[in-house]
C-alpha cells in the first residue's frame, strides 16, 4: 500500500479496495446533499467545478461501475461501518437499487489529446467533429473497461438504441456491443495518431480512413448485461474538461446537451473553464449564470464544489473538520509503522501551548506598559483584568500565562479607544472621571492575543486537529498535505521514543505547520505564480498590520483582504489581476467569497488559504478583513507600491 | 540490529532534535539502502547504522558533529553498480575512439570516414582483435567487460590476471591466428595493443614505484614488471608486435597517480632499457578521474583535519604504508587524504578515520573504530 | 537480444566535436543547413560559430522561442545571441515561436513542426544541402525534439542529406534560467506520446533523469503519470564525485516515499556521453518489451529526459527509435539565476551525434530489426 498522504487518492487507478478504503463519505455529502432528487444528476448534463484537490476526481473514481461494485461486495463481506454508509450514499443517488448496480459509470479525461486536434490545421468544424468523435469512441471503450474491470463478459452485452437513434446505432455497428467496440477502437486509434504526427493526413484521406462520425452518445440509451434484468444505465465522466479551449468546450456542451442524449453525463473541471467573469463574478448561492450562451437551467445542473454560501460557511467548516478526522484515520491505518504502534489518529495533538519563562515574563509585562501609556485608571485595569479571567477561568485551550495578560493589553486599548480624549495627567487624578468599562473579554479577543503573542514573543499557537482541518480550507488536498508533516513527525518520535506517543507540542506542530506553509508558497509555479505571490505577500502585510494593532479591531485579526462587492465588478478592466486571480483561486493560494456584509455595504473577500495563514502567523479564525481596492491590488502586482 | 534501534541509539549518540533526526532519519535509510548497506564488509545485522552509531561513539560529543558532518557531505562511495557503467563504458569511450584514430592516421582520414571505407573498416576490425585485456586484479571486473562486449571482443583477449605462462601465451596466439584467418588479413599473430586494466590508482605506486632498500639501493617495483616479466619469457615466439602500445588503465583515478604514472612509466624504461620487450608507446588513461578538489583539504577543511590528528593510533602504520612516503596515515598513504570508499574495499590512501581499526596488540594511541573496515590485500 | 540501431553511432565528445566538424566541413561538397536556437542561454551560439567559422556553403534556420512576459534582461540576452548568429550566418530565417498559446494550451512543438515542415517541403531548403544540423543547445525540449523527429522522418531514406544533432551541453549550473513558473500539466513534445494511446492503466515504466532546479516539474509528472514503477537517472561518471548523492538527498522525499524507488531500480549514464543512456535505455525497453508481448498486457515506457542535455539527446534517439513516449513540464516564464549566468562555455562539454546519413550506408542492408514496439 502506497503511502496514502503522498499519493492523492483519485490516482489510485490500479486497486478499488484500496481505494474504498481511504474515502470518506461526509466529502461527497457536501457536494451532493443539497440536490434531493437523484434523478436530476442523471438526466440533465452536470458540470461539477471545482478547485484541485477538492475531491472532484475522487469523486469521478467513485461512481465508476467496477468501484460500486466492489463496494457492495466489500459491504457483504465486511461490517465496516463507512462502507454501508458509501453504500448509503449510492443508493441516494440513483446507482444501486435492490442491492443491484443499475447504473454504468465510466470515466474519461479530456486532459490529453483532444486539444491537439485543434493544432493540426484542418477547418475548426473539422476538428470539433473529431474531437467528439474521439470522445465518443473513448467513452465505448472507457464503459467496456468498465465491464471488464467488473467481471462481465462484453460478448454478451447489447445496446439498447435511444428513441430516435436506431439508424444511427446500425451505422455505429449495431446492437452488438463488442462490434460497437471494434470500431471504436478503430476511430480512436486513427484520430490518436494523427495528434502525434509529424506529416498528418489530408481532410480526405482522413475521411476515408475514419467512415464518417463516430457519435456514440447519441444513439445509446442502455446497457442490458447478462445476469440481470433491467438494464443499466449508461454514465459518462468527462474529467478535466477545463483542458478543452473555449470553442472545444462549447461544442463538448452542446453536443452533450442535444435532445437525443439519454444517457447521464458528467462534465468535471477546474475553475479555468468558466469565463473570468463567471468565475469572478459569481452572484448570491442560487444564482446560475448563463455560460456560454447554451440555457443552462432547463438541462445543465451546474455545481460549484466548494463555493458554500455565507449562512453555509460554518456548517460546512464543521462538516470538514469531520471529514478530516475521518481521512487522518483511514490513512494513518495504512501506514505499519504507525498502525502497528498504535498511532492511529491525530485527535493525540495537543491544543495547549507550552510558554517559556522568558515568554512568560515577557507577556506579563504588557498590561502594565499598556496601562501606563495609555493612562488607563487601575480601578479599571483591575475590572478589565476580572473579566478577562472570568473568561479564561472556562476555557482548557489556552495558555493563560501569556494570552491572559495579552488579552488584559488588548482591552485596554480597546477601553482607551472608547474613552474620549482626556489628557492623560487627568485621567490619572481624577478617578470620577473614568468612563465605564466597555469592553468584554470573549474567544475572538484571545484569538487576537495569540496572533501578538506569536508575532512578538514567538509563542506558538497553531496546533489540535481541529486547527489543521481548518487551514485546509475546505481542501482534502491542502489538508493532507499539511497533515503529512505532523504525521511524519510522530513517525519518526515513534522511533526516538519508542513509547507510542500520539501526541505533539504546539510549537512543534506550528513549527512544522509554518515550515510547511512556507515551502508550498515558496513552489508556486503554477501560470502567473510570479503575480500571485506578490499578491499574497502584499494582502499578507496589509492583514498581518492590521492583525497587530493593538486594540485587535478585528480580534482574531484579518486573513482576508475585501473589496466592494460593486465596484470589484469591474475586474475585467484590470486584465492582469483577473488572471492572477484566476490562476491563485484555482491554485488555492486564496478563495472569493462574494456576498459578503459588513459595515452596510457587500463585500467580495479574498481569503488567504491555509497554507499563507500557517506560514505567516495570521488567525485561522474566518471573517476578519481588509478594505483595499482593486488599484491597490494591481499596484502590488506591478510593483508600484514601496 | 533491528533499523530503528539502530536510528534510536544514533538519535542519543548526537543529541539531535526531533526535526533534525526526521531529516537525518530519512537520508540515512536512502543512503544506507543506496549504497552505504552494499559495502561488502558488512554483514545481515551489522550493517552501515550499526557501524556509524560505533564510529561515532569514538568521538567525544563535542566533536561528533565534525564527524558526522564528513560522512554527510564529503564521504564519496563508489558502488558496485557505479564501477559497473564505467566498465560499460570501455570499449565505446576508451577502446574503440583509439582503435578508430590509429586506423584513421594509417589511411590519412578522419576517424569517422573509417565507416565510409570498406579497407577501413576492415582494418579496423583486425586491429580491434590484436588488441589484449589483461585484469591487474578482480577488481577491474573484466568479465563485465567481456559480457558486455560480446561479438566485439572475443573471449580469447580478455584475461584476469597479468602473469600468464607460456602455455597459456601461445592459446592465446593460437586463438589470434585463426581469428586473423577468418578476417582474411595478413597482419602478424601478434598483439599490437595491450591494455592492462585495474579498478583504481590514488597514488599510482601500487602499479609502478622506486623501493630504496636497507642497503640503499633503489629498485623499481610493481604490478607492470611482473608483467613485463611475463611477456618476457612468453614463449618461443614473440607474442607482440615491434612497435607495440601499452595502455595502462585504470576504472578510477586520481590526478596524482596520473601525473606519477606517466613519469615513472617513462622513466623505468629508460632505466631499464635492456632487460624487458618495452613498448614502443604508452598512455595512461581511466574511465573516471577525481577533480583536482577532491582530497581532503587541511586548510580549508581544518575542522576535520584536526579530527584526524586527534584520534588517531599509530599502531595502524606498517612497513607497507610507510612505502608512501608520510609515516602518519591520518591523511591517508601518502597523504592522498581521499575521502573514497569503494564497494569492495576502502582504499588506504583514505582518510584513516574511516577505515583503520586498532589492534589489542599494536595499539600506541587512541583506538580507532573503523566505519567502513579495510580488509587488508595481499599485494 | 536485438541489436539497436545506434549501438556503433559515430558520435564525438567535448574538444573532439570541434575536430569532427573541421573534419567534416573540410570537404568542400558541404552543403549545410544549421538548425538552431536563438534565446538566452549562454549556449546558443558556440558551436555554431565554430561550423559557420568552417563551412563556407551554409544557411540557418534561427528559432526564437516566445514566451508569455518575458523578462527584460533575458530578451536583451535573446537579442544579442540571435544577432551574433545572424552575422555567423548571412543566408538565415529567424522564426518566432510562441510556446502558449492565449489559453495557456501548449502549442509551440507542433508550430516548429508546422514552419519547419513548409520550409522543407514547400520551399525546397534542402535543395543542394548535404548535412542538415540540429544544434539542441539552445531550444527547449518542446522544440528540440520535434524538430529532430521531424526531420527523422524525412530523412531516413536513401539518398537524403545526413543528419546530425549536437549540443553544448555544459552542466546543471548552466542548464537553466530558473523556472518561475511551470505550465499546469505534463505534455507530450509533438510526435513523441508513443505508438499507441495507453488506456486507464497500463503498466507504466517511468524513467526520469534528475536535475536538481526541477523538482516542481518531477512532481507534476509523477502525480499525472501515475507510474507502476519509477527508474529514475543518475549521472555517473559526472563532473562531481557527490554528484549522485546530492540529487540523492535533493529528492528525498521523493525517493523515500512518493515513488517508492527501489535501489535497484536506479539507473546511472555517463553524464556528458548521450550514446550511454541510449544503449541503457534501449537494453530497457526491449527487454520489458518482449516479456509484456508474451503476456498480452499493455506496458509503456516513458522518458522525461529533462536534465542535462547530452542525456536528452541519448533519450531522443531511444524515443525515435522505439516509439517511446517523452513526458516533460512546459517552462511558462524563466527567470536569470541569482548569481548571473556563467559566460564561459567549457569545450569539454560538448556533443555531437551522428543520426542518419553516409557513414551509416553500408549497414541500411542489414539494418537491425528493432525490438517489438506494440503490446497488445
Amino acid at each position: 500500500m502506497p503511502n496514502p498522504f503522498q499519493q492523492r487518492a483519485s490516482e489510485f487507478r490500479r486497486n478499488e479496495a484500496e481505494f474504498l478504503a481511504t474515502l470518506a463519505p461526509s466529502l461527497f455529502r457536501m457536494t451532493l446533499d443539497h440536490f434531493d432528487d437523484p434523478q436530476e444528476l442523471l438526466t440533465k448534463t452536470v458540470t461539477f467545478t471545482a478547485p484541485p484537490g477538492s475531491g472532484k476526481t475522487t469523486l469521478s473514481r467513485f461512481f465508476q461501475y467496477a468501484t460500486l461494485k466492489r463496494l457492495l461486495e466489500q459491504v457483504q463481506r465486511t461490517s465496516d461501518e463507512t462502507y454501508e454508509e458509501l453504500r448509503d450514499l449510492a443508493i441516494e443517488r440513483g446507482f444501486v437499487q435492490d442491492d443491484r448496480l443499475i447504473v454504468c459509470g465510466a470515466r474519461i479525461s479530456f486532459e490529453r489529446d483532444y486539444r491537439e486536434l485543434s493544432l493540426i490545421g484542418y477547418t475548426p468544424q473539422r476538428s470539433h467533429e473529431l474531437m467528439l468523435s474521439l470522445v465518443g469512441a473513448r467513452a465505448v471503450l472507457a464503459w467496456r473497461q468498465a465491464f471488464i474491470d467488473a467481471g462481465i463478459d462484453c460478448s454478451q452485452v447489447r445496446v439498447i438504441p435511444t428513441p430516435l437513434g436506431e439508424a444511427r446505432l446500425e451505422h455505429l455497428g449495431g446492437t452488438e456491443f463488442s462490434d460497437i467496440v471494434e470500431r471504436a477502437t478503430d476511430v480512436e486509434r486513427i484520430i490518436y495518431r494523427l495528434t502525434a504526427s509529424f506529416i498528418p493526413p489530408s481532410e480526405d484521406e482522413l475521411l476515408q480512413q475514419l467512415g464518417g462520425q463516430f457519435y456514440p452518445l447519441l444513439a445509446i440509451d442502455g446497457f442490458a448485461i447478462p445476469g440481470q434484468e433491467e438494464p443499466v444505465r449508461p454514465l459518462l465522466m468527462i474529467d478535466d474538461a477545463h483542458w478543452a479551449d473555449r470553442d472545444q468546450h462549447h461544442a463538448l456542451m452542446t453536443h452533450l446537451t442535444l435532445r437525443e442524449v439519454t444517457i447521464a453525463r458528467w462534465v468535471l473541471q477546474r475553475m479555468e473553464a468558466l469565463a473570468p467573469n463567471d468565475m469572478l463574478i459569481w452572484g448570491q448561492s442560487g444564482a446560475t449564470p448563463v455560460i456560454d450562451g447554451i440555457q443552462r437551467q432547463r438541462t445543465v445542473v451546474d455545481i460549484r464544489m466548494t463555493q458554500a454560501s455565507e449562512d453555509m460557511r460554518s456548517g460546512v467548516r464543521r462538516k470538514f473538520r469531520r471529514a478530516a478526522a475521518e481521512i487522518a484515520a483511514r490513512y494513518m491505518a495504512h501506514i505499519p509503522d504507525l498502525s502497528r504502534n498504535g498511532i492511529t489518529s491525530l485527535a493525540g495533538l495537543e491544543v495547549r501551548p507550552v510558554a517559556t519563562a522568558k515568554q512568560i515574563e515577557l507577556a506579563q509585562r504588557l498590561p502594565e506598559v499598556a496601562a501606563q501609556n495609555l493612562g488607563i485608571p487601575p480601578v479599571q485595569v483591575e475590572q478589565i483584568r476580572q473579566r478577562v479571567y472570568d473568561f479564561i477561568g472556562k476555557q482548557t485551550d489556552y495558555n493563560v500565562e501569556t494570552v491572559a495578560p495579552a488579552m488584559v493589553s488588548i482591552l485596554l486599548h480597546r477601553q482607551f479607544k472608547h474613552t474620549p480624549q482626556h489628557s492623560l495627567f487627568d485621567a490619572h487624578k481624577d478617578e470620577s472621571l473614568a468612563e465605564e468599562v466597555v469592553v468584554e473579554a470573549g474567544p475572538e479577543v484571545a484569538a487576537g492575543a495569540q496572533v501578538h503573542l506569536w508575532h512578538k514573543f514567538a509563542v506558538p499557537y497553531l496546533g489540535g486537529l481541529d486547527v489543521v482541518a481548518d487551514l485546509g480550507m475546505e481542501n482534502v488536498e491542502t489538508f493532507l498535505q499539511l497533515a503529512w508533516q505532523l504525521v511524519r513527525l510522530l513517525e519518526t518520535q515513534e522511533v526516538i521514543r519508542g513509547d507510542r506517543s500520539t501526541s505533539l507540542t504546539v510549537k512543534q506542530q506550528h513549527d512544522a505547520l509554518m515550515k510547511e506553509g512556507k515551502r508550498i508558497m515558496q513552489e508556486w509555479s503554477f501560470p502567473h505564480a510570479v503575480s500571485v505571490r506578490k499578491l499574497v505577500n502584499g494582502m499578507v502585510d496589509l492583514c498581518v498590520k492590521r492583525s497587530l494593532e493593538p486594540n485587535a479591531p478585528l480580534g482574531g485579526g484579518a486573513n482576508a483582504i475585501g473589496i466592494e462587492q460593486t465596484k470589484f465588478a469591474q475586474i475585467l478592466d484590470h486584465p492582469k489581476l483577473a488572471e492572477a486571480l484566476r490562476f491563485g483561486i484555482a491554485y488555492n493560494a486564496f478563495t472569493l467569497t462574494p456576498g459578503r456584509k459588513a459595515k452596510g455595504k457587500l463585500w467580495t473577500l479574498l481569503e488567504l488559504g491555509g497554507p499563507v495563514i500557517a506560514a505567516c502567523g495570521l488567525t485561522t479564525r474566518r471573517g476578519g478583513f481588509v478594505t483595499t481596492t482593486l488599484e491597490a491590488l494591481s499596484d502590488m502586482i506591478s510593483g508600484a507600491t514601496a | 540490529m533491528h533499523e530503528q534501534t539502530a536510528l534510536r541509539m544514533l538519535n542519543q549518540v548526537m543529541g539531535w532534535s526531533l526535526e533534525r533526526s526526521q531529516e537525518e532519519f530519512q537520508w540515512l535509510r536512502l543512503i544506507s539502502a543506496v549504497k552505504y548497506d552494499s559495502y561488502r564488509d558488512f554483514l545481515a545485522g551489522m550493517r552501515f547504522l550499526e557501524s556509524l552509531v560505533g564510529w561515532l561513539l569514538q568521538f567525544d560529543p563535542s566533536d561528533r558533529e565534525v564527524a558526522y558532518d564528513f560522512v554527510r557531505r564529503r564521504l564519496t562511495f563508489i558502488s558496485a553498480v557505479e564501477r559497473e557503467r564505467l566498465v560499460d563504458n570501455m570499449y565505446p569511450r576508451i577502446v574503440l575512439p583509439r582503435i578508430l584514430q590509429d586506423v584513421a592516421d594509417d589511411h590519412h582520414i578522419a576517424p569517422w570516414q573509417v565507416y565510409t571505407s570498406d579497407k577501413a573498416r576492415h582494418d579496423l576490425e583486425v586491429a580491434r582483435r590484436r588488441t589484449l585485456f589483461l585484469g591487474l586484479s578482480d577488481g577491474a571486473r573484466l568479465d563485465s567487460f567481456r559480457h558486455a562486449n560480446v561479438g566485439r571482443i572475443s573471449n580469447e583477449q580478455v584475461v584476469v590476471g597479468t602473469q600468464l605462462d607460456q602455455e597459456k601465451w601461445g592459446d592465446l596466439i593460437k586463438d589470434l591466428k585463426k581469428d586473423l584467418g577468418k578476417l582474411d588479413s595478413t597482419k602478424p599473430s601478434t598483439f599490437d595493443t595491450i591494455y592492462l586494466v585495474d579498478d583504481f590508482a590514488g597514488s599510482g605506486t601500487s602499479f609502478l614505484r622506486t623501493e630504496t632498500s636497507d642497503q640503499g639501493k633503489t629498485e623499481w617495483k610493481g604490478k607492470l614488471l611482473r608483467f613485463l616479466r611475463s611477456l618476457n619469457s612468453a614463449g618461443p615466439e614473440r607474442v607482440h608486435s615491434d612497435d607495440w602500445k601499452l595502455v595502462v588503465h585504470h576504472l578510477i583515478m586520481t590526478h596524482k597517480a596520473v601525473e606519477h604514472l606517466e613519469k615513472a612509466i617513462a622513466q623505468v624504461r629508460g632505466d631499464l632499457k635492456d632487460e624487458y620487450p618495452w613498448f614502443a608507446k604508452f598512455e595512461v588513461t581511466c574511465s573516471y578521474l577525481f577533480p583536482t578538489e577532491f582530497p581532503l583539504d587541511a586548510k580549508t577543511e581544518a575542522e576535520f583535519h584536526r579530527l584526524t590528528k586527534k584520534y588517531y593510533d599509530p599502531g595502524i602504520e606498517t612497513d607497507a604504508t610507510k612505502k608512501g612516503g608520510v609515516d602518519h596515515l591520518g591523511m591517508g598513504y601518502a597523504a592522498c587524504a581521499l575521502p573514497l570508499v569503494l564497494d569492495h574495499n576502502t582504499p588506504n590512501n583514505t582518510v584513516a578515520l574511516l577505515w583503520a581499526e586498532s589492534t589489542a596488540k599494536k595499539r600506541k594511541g587512541h583506538h580507532m573504530r573503523p566505519l567502513f573496515r579495510r580488509r587488508q590485500r595481499h599485494s | 537480444m536485438k541489436a539497436m540501431r545506434w549501438l556503433d553511432a559515430v558520435s564525438h565528445l567535448g574538444p573532439q566535436v570541434e575536430t569532427f566538424i573541421d573534419s567534416l566541413l573540410a570537404q568542400p561538397h558541404r552543403s549545410v543547413l544549421y538548425v538552431a536556437g536563438a534565446g538566452f542561454d549562454p549556449r546558443a551560439s558556440h558551436l555554431a560559430l565554430c561550423v559557420a567559422e568552417k563551412g563556407k556553403n551554409r544557411r540557418a534556420i534561427l528559432i526564437r522561442e516566445n514566451r508569455p512576459d518575458p523578462a527584460q534582461t533575458l530578451l536583451d540576452r535573446a537579442e544579442t545571441n540571435e544577432k551574433r548568429l545572424c552575422e555567423a550566418f548571412p543566408e538565415h530565417e529567424v522564426v518566432h515561436i510562441d510556446v502558449f498559446d492565449e489559453d495557456h494550451a501548449v502549442v509551440g512543438g507542433q508550430k516548429a513542426v508546422a514552419e519547419i515542415r513548409r520550409r522543407i517541403q514547400e520551399n525546397n531548403y534542402l535543395d543542394q544541402v548535404t548535412d542538415v544540423i540540429v544544434d539542441m543547445s539552445a531550444m527547449s525540449i518542446g522544440i528540440s525534439f520535434p524538430i529532430v523527429g521531424l526531420l527523422y522522418h524525412l530523412l531516413d531514406k536513401p539518398g537524403s542529406p545526413n543528419l546530425h544533432v549536437v549540443a553544448a551541453t555544459g552542466g546543471p549550473e548552466v542548464e537553466t534560467a530558473i523556472v518561475a513558473e511551470y505550465a499546469e500539466n505534463y505534455q507530450n513534445p509533438w510526435g513523441f506520446k508513443g505508438e499507441r494511446s495507453a488506456g486507464d492503466s497500463p503498466v507504466r515504466l517511468w524513467i526520469p533523469q534528475l536535475a536538481n532546479p526541477k523538482r516542481k516539474a518531477f512532481a507534476i509528472l509523477f502525480e499525472e503519470l501515475s507510474p507502476t514503477e519509477t527508474c529514475p537517472v543518475f549521472p555517473f561518471p559526472a563532473c562531481d564525485p557527490r554528484g549522485v548523492e546530492n540529487l540523492l538527498d535533493q529528492f528525498r522525499e521523493e525517493l523515500s516515499d512518493a515513488w517508492r524507488v527501489d535501489p535497484r531500480q536506479m539507473l546511472y549514464a555517463a553524464q556528458d556521453d548521450p550514446m550511454d543512456l541510449y544503449r541503457t535505455l534501449s537494453r530497457i525497453h526491449c527487454s520489458r518489451a518482449e516479456v509484456y508481448d508474451l503476456a498480452k498486457q499493455s506496458a509503456e515506457t516513458v522518458l522525461s529526459p529533462i536534465g542535462s542535455k547530452a542525456l536528452a539527446i541519448g533519450a531522443l534517439l531511444a524515443a525515435l527509435e522505439h516509439q517511446l513516449p517523452v513526458a516533460y513540464v512546459e517552462a511558462r516564464r524563466f527567470e536569470a539565476p541569482q548569481t548571473g549566468f556563467t559566460e564561459t562555455v567549457d569545450g569539454g562539454r560538448f556533443v555531437h551525434v551522428w543520426v542518419l546519413g553516409e557513414v551509416y550506408a553500408r549497414l541500411t542492408n542489414e539494418r537491425p530489426e528493432s525490438c517489438p514496439t506494440s503490446t497488445v
